[in-house]
């Protein structure tokens, strides 16, 4: 049983790593453009497609598929900034979200009409980690340690250089940003294309793990929206953490009890988070 | 004036014939197909389902409809894989479209409370692929038919290959048997585990472990870990396409190792999709319980004509959606299909005189085909109104296949039997022990 249980913990913590990840950009754009992108999970399932596509169809070598697959998703979160976003900017919150809440019929249609119902995946064999009876997986593992990097990166970009405090300033006073010339439409652009080439990431990271549908993305958002409120709204940190602690308290609940279990108790924590701190773990209030 | 005569009835027949001709072609047969042609169902078999049926129903056309005497034009609806969907197209094909019968359904989810609903509006309600026995489970429905097998029938087939191959275990006896049962949660994958459970219980093996999860879980590894700590001989498992291949991938991480693994159609049924999709090595060796794919069918056991029925559904499926070797889901939707537009509606007419729902529910309960009749492999009969399983076909049964190197051979029943079954899982198994 104790085995069970560290293996237990080993898998939350490397799910955690997964989660953190999707929850990355859904949370930029929040915290930039603060609006919430409905069909997030939708575009992970498109970035899959992408790369399926450069890899099956036009035999490319899959770790340039995925890199050609990350920047095509950041050019699509230039559009969707173009076309959807830009002339929503000020219109009220409930426009937005059905906007971008159509986007996904939009998006998963359109993904049925060009790849099919077929589930899609690459079949590739990961090596097998294991020290005696301990196994790890390196697909979840590969998530994990990109999960890291990601954010460090994330990190370093928002903190050490000039656009990352554009992004920053826009994101915490968008008139005084304005004020000392910071283009906030530049940043915009910027931010989506950041959070669109996150999706491709994650989508990267996910194809030695899952098969890809055009209903791929619907769990995901969900996952995504629960981890992103839990730790505090555009809140990348709040994200991370939060991202941990539902890993490892389903991953464990789950084996002493069922998967089903765990399931519920995440969105039992999620419940009791909004009573007791409706503006997440790391949120501040507005 | 005799000539004249002769003349003009040859050309009253000739009119009147054409005219009857023309009446002939313009009667048809509306039939309502409801199948989830997009969304997570579809490409786990609903969708080869719709291409089986299609083709049955482009093959009774082509022989000039049912009876020579009605086309038959489909009226296709798109449940989604969503049973609010389901229920909304359900309703407006027996209402707003009057159709006399709604073929189709691959989910449990949504033949379950679509199964009441042709009660209610009295039109028949032919289901193709879903199998869990709640569908007719005690609720004596008149105008519910199943020709398919049902849930509790898998858990009959998937016991009797273990039963009939304890030496191969290493198990003297049954109780020597540790079995693990994993499904998913739907009434598909609860039908289909509550039997497994309960003839694996009746013969007397060591169940070692029961547990759910939803189809749509995005994590397994949880499941897998109590699986490797319960050290089960067999699993037998019950899931759609991406929890399938989501269980297959972790558990080769994770290292989990067993004899045998039997899985139960939709997910496990669509081999060369999960090979392309997972990699073949990953589910070489595992079986699956499903009715027999037509490729598969000795056509020379049928009875007399159905062999070339099944040979034409083959070379039409083929020319038709480019796949000369269809998953068992294309078999089960053509020949349900054909059961229903060849034998059942030319009965209703004949003695019945006509194709409304009373009298394709009363030609229903009156076919007896017998084993081998039908491009399925086996017969069929209904069950009567008073059974508890009212409308279920009771001489479909499902064989037990596995897959080796990618071909796929019957291991079970013995009378259907083309090789013996791989057991235990060899070294060459990524769950094989070494």
């Amino acid at each position: 049983m104790v085995e069970q249980i560290i293996m237990a913990l080993l898998n939350g913590i490397l799910l955690g790593g997964v989660l953190a990840l999707l929850a990355f950009g859904l949370n930029l754009i929040f915290g930039v453009v603060k609006i919430i992108h409905m069909a997030y999970g939708q575009f992970v399932m498109l970035g899959f497609y992408f790369i399926y596509f450069f890899y099956t169809a036009w035999h490319i070598p899959l770790l340039l598929s995925m890199a050609m697959g990350i920047v095509a998703m950041g050019l699509i979160g230039i559009l969707v900034q173009l076309v959807i976003i830009n002339p929503l900017l000020k219109a009220p919150r409930l426009n937005q979200l059905l906007a971008l809440a159509s986007l996904i019929i939009v998006v998963e249609n359109l993904a049925q009409v060009i790849w099919g119902a077929d589930y899609r995946g690459i079949p590739l064999t990961m090596p097998i980690i294991q020290f005696g009876e301990i196994f790890i997986r390196s697909s979840f593992l590969i998530a994990f340690i990109g999960a890291i990097l990601t954010l460090g990166l994330l990190y370093l970009f928002l903190n050490r250089t000039y656009l990352g405090l554009g992004i920053r300033a826009v994101a915490q006073d968008l008139e005084m940003a304005k004020g000392v010339g910071i283009n906030p439409n530049v940043i915009y652009y910027l931010t989506q294309a950041t959070g669109g080439a996150l999706t491709g990431l994650v989508a990267a990271f996910f194809i030695p793990i899952y098969t890809v549908h055009p209903h791929f993305g619907a769990s995901f958002t969900l996952m995504a929206f629960v981890i992103v409120v839990f730790g505090g709204m555009g809140n990348l940190l709040g994200g991370f953490a939060s991202a941990f602690i539902i890993g490892i308290a389903t991953s464990v609940t789950a084996v002493l009890s069922s998967k089903e279990i765990a399931d519920i108790l995440a969105l039992v924590l999620f419940i009791g988070m909004m009573m007791i701190r409706p503006q997440g773990l790391f949120g501040t209030e507005s | 004036m005799k000539r004249l005569l002769a003349a003009m009835m040859i050309a009253c027949i000739l009119i009147v014939g054409s005219v009857g001709q023309v009446l002939a072609e313009d009667k048809e047969f509306k039939l309502g197909v409801l199948y989830s042609l997009t969304g997570a169902f579809a490409p786990a078999g609903a969708l080869a389902g719709y291409q089986g049926t299609m083709v049955a129903i482009d093959m009774i056309n082509a022989r000039g409809g049912i009876a020579g005497q009605y086309k038959v034009a489909p009226v296709v609806a798109d449940a989604q894989s969503n049973p609010d969907i389901a229920i909304r197209e359900g309703q407006r094909l027996m209402t707003v479209e009057n159709v006399p019968v709604v073929l189709g359904v691959f989910s449990s989810g949504i033949a379950v409370p679509l199964a009441p609903m042709a009660e209610q509006h009295k039109k028949i309600f032919w289901v193709v692929i879903a199998i869990s026995d709640k569908v007719l489970q005690d609720r004596h429905l008149n105008y519910t038919f199943r020709v398919q097998p049902m849930g509790s029938q898998w858990g009959t087939s998937t016991v009797s290959l273990l039963k009939e191959n304890l030496s191969k275990f290493d198990a003297k006896t049954p109780a020597d048997l540790r079995v693990a049962v994993i499904y998913e949660d739907g009434p598909y994958g609860a039908s289909v585990a509550a039997a497994n459970v309960s003839k694996a219980k009746e013969l007397g093996m060591s169940l070692v472990m029961e547990e759910a999860y939803s189809h749509k879980t995005n994590d397994l590894s949880s499941l897998i870990l109590k699986l490797k700590s319960a050290k089960p001989d067999a699993i037998l498992h019950t899931g759609y396409f991406p929890d399938v291949v989501l269980f297959f991938r972790q558990a080769r991480e994770l290292g989990l190792k067993t004899k045998a693994i039997e899985g139960h159609g939709a997910g496990h049924a669509n081999l060369p999709k999960l090979a392309e999709a997972a990699g073949g090595e990953l589910m070489n060796y595992c079986f699956n319980v499903d009715p027999a794919p037509a490729q598969l069918l000795d056509r020379k056991k049928l009875a007399p004509g159905i062999g070339d029925i099944v040979g034409e559904f083959l070379k039409r499926y083929e020319e038709k959606f480019k796949d000369s070797d269809p998953p068992t889901h294309a078999t089960q939707g053509f020949g349900h299909a054909w059961i229903l537009l060849n034998d059942v509606l030319p009965l209703a007419l004949k003695k019945y005189g006509d194709l409304s729902p009373d009298s394709i529910r009363k030609a229903s309960l009156d076919l007896d085909l017998p084993d081998g009749a039908t491009p399925c492999g086996y017969g069929v009969k209904f069950a009567p109104p008073a059974d508890a399983f009212a409308g279920q076909n009771i001489r479909s049964y499902p064989v037990v296949a596995q897959s080796v190197n990618g071909k796929l051979r019957i291991t079970w029943p013995d009378a259907l039997k083309t090789a013996e079954p791989v057991i235990p899982l060899p070294a060459d198994s990524p769950y094989g022990k070494k």
